[in-house]
């Protein structure tokens, strides 16, 4: 027996899967130093060395003697989890489980903020039609700037699942990167004065039937609108009733932590096994990358120029700070902290945080009832 | 301008005017639900 019989990998790996495995490498680097969205990127990142190791038994493998198929976990995960779109859905259950959707009974008209900053999902859909990518694989990369992961999986798994590695790791990295990729964008659209005006807090509460409707009423709202965004609007609803009915404390705790634990380690490790080096080590995958900057970059500005119209037809004690439009992202709560931190910086009499959330929470039914329009218009068009 | 770009500028007017029309209502619906259960105000 000779050394390549007994070491064949040594002989099988290339560039590419060094690239990935250093790939691999700095996504656990980020997760672990930096703190960038650790929960995903580093089973992401651990899952992207496991099957970028040649013959790697992660992954189904063809079996030269036989040339049967020797099945990989990571392959059964991604058939059952992925490609059935099952955990996205169980994640927007946890996610609906942890939304508290009172701050927008408070401001409901910062609801429209989670709608104006979703331009930079379709601004990027148009980039990529124009750097050749096809309306199914634009429509899945311009989704990034949805800032939600689960949307993004669920959207590029059904259009792109050959993109799915590289938008995923975009969508979780560029939403770590929300404090510093928002400050300087708002910065240049709006003046000193404009980052100062204050806005009136309201100290109303929602009753707990409000709440408790809520969830039944969008859902019921959103399958007469657009049936294939139910499953979307759907799941996050249920696991926002399930938390606001107030019986289901065990379910609502369990949803929020044990499920979303479960199926974000299923998920990050899954989403890896598409991160193999002949998929990911090209130029498309650097051209997602930027993409989803591009698409984080014109989701800001889509609400803060909202905001700027807004101010030109409200009346002087009523204007909005531009700051809050740019809450209308699905990361929650790091938009709206950011947006109240910039906005004690300028003023450290001025609390925008109570509009901010308000805006936020608007951006996470935003994003999923983006991710439900996109799923039905692009099969129209494509 | 290719077709498919196109068909994205489209995709673009018709997924921003649909999700403001979402939210639009989901506004409307937050306002029904607090007239017919109204929201306590907190206490100074």
């Amino acid at each position: 027996m000779n050394f390549e019989q007994l070491f064949p990998v040594l002989y099988l790996i290339t560039w590419q899967h060094l690239v990935m495995i250093a790939v691999g490498l700095v996504l656990i680097y980020l997760a672990i130093a930096k703190e960038y969205e650790p929960t995903l990127l580093l089973p992401i990142g651990f899952g992207a060395i496991l099957v970028n190791i040649p013959l790697t038994s992660a992954l189904t493998q063809i079996d030269p003697e036989t040339g049967k198929a020797l099945e990989g976990a990571l392959s059964i995960f991604y058939e059952a989890g992925i490609a059935t779109e099952i955990f996205p859905l169980l994640i927007f259950i946890a996610i609906g489980a942890m939304i508290d959707f009172t701050p927008l009974f408070k401001n409901p008209f910062l609801l429209l903020f989670g709608a104006a900053a979703q331009f930079g999902i379709f601004f990027t859909i148009i980039a990529a039609t124009m750097m050749g990518f096809d309306l199914k694989e634009a429509a899945s990369i311009g989704i990034i700037g949805a800032a939600d992961g689960p949307t993004s999986i669920f959207v590029s798994s059904r259009f792109a699942p050959e993109l799915l590695g590289p938008i995923s790791v975009a969508a979780y990295s560029y939403m770590a990167l929300v404090p510093i990729i928002q400050p300087p964008v708002i910065r240049m659209l709006t003046s000193k004065k404009e980052r100062c005006i204050h806005m009136d807090a309201n100290p109303r509460v929602a009753s707990r039937a409000a709440l408790i409707l809520f969830p039944i009423l969008v859902t019921i709202v959103a399958g007469i609108v657009a049936p294939s965004s139910l499953a979307l609007i759907g799941f996050l609803m249920f696991g926002n009733l399930i938390r606001e009915c107030g019986v289901l404390n065990r379910l609502s705790q369990s949803a929020q932590n044990e499920l979303a634990n479960i199926v974000t380690i299923l998920l990050g490790i899954t989403i890896a096994s598409t991160m193999t080096a002949d998929k990911f080590v090209n130029w498309q995958t650097l051209m997602i990358i930027g993409l989803g900057l591009i698409a984080f970059i014109f989701d800001t500005f889509g609400g803060v120029m909202f905001a700027k119209v807004l101010n030109i037809f409200l009346p002087a004690n009523k204007k909005i700070n531009p700051m809050v439009g740019a809450c209308g992202i699905s990361a929650f709560p790091m938009s709206a902290r950011v947006i109240h931190n910039m906005g004690q910086k300028e003023d450290p009499t001025n609390y925008l945080l109570m509009h901010a959330v308000s805006a936020n929470v608007g951006g996470q039914i935003g994003s999923v009832v983006a991710g439900g329009l996109i799923l039905a218009l692009i099969p129209l068009f494509a | 301008m290719n077709d498919i770009t196109k068909a994205a500028i489209e995709i673009t007017g018709l997924g921003m005017a649909g999700i403001f029309l979402f939210m639009v209502i989901f506004y409307f619906v937050i306002r029904a639900i607090d007239k017919f259960f109204p929201a306590k105000t907190e206490p100074e």
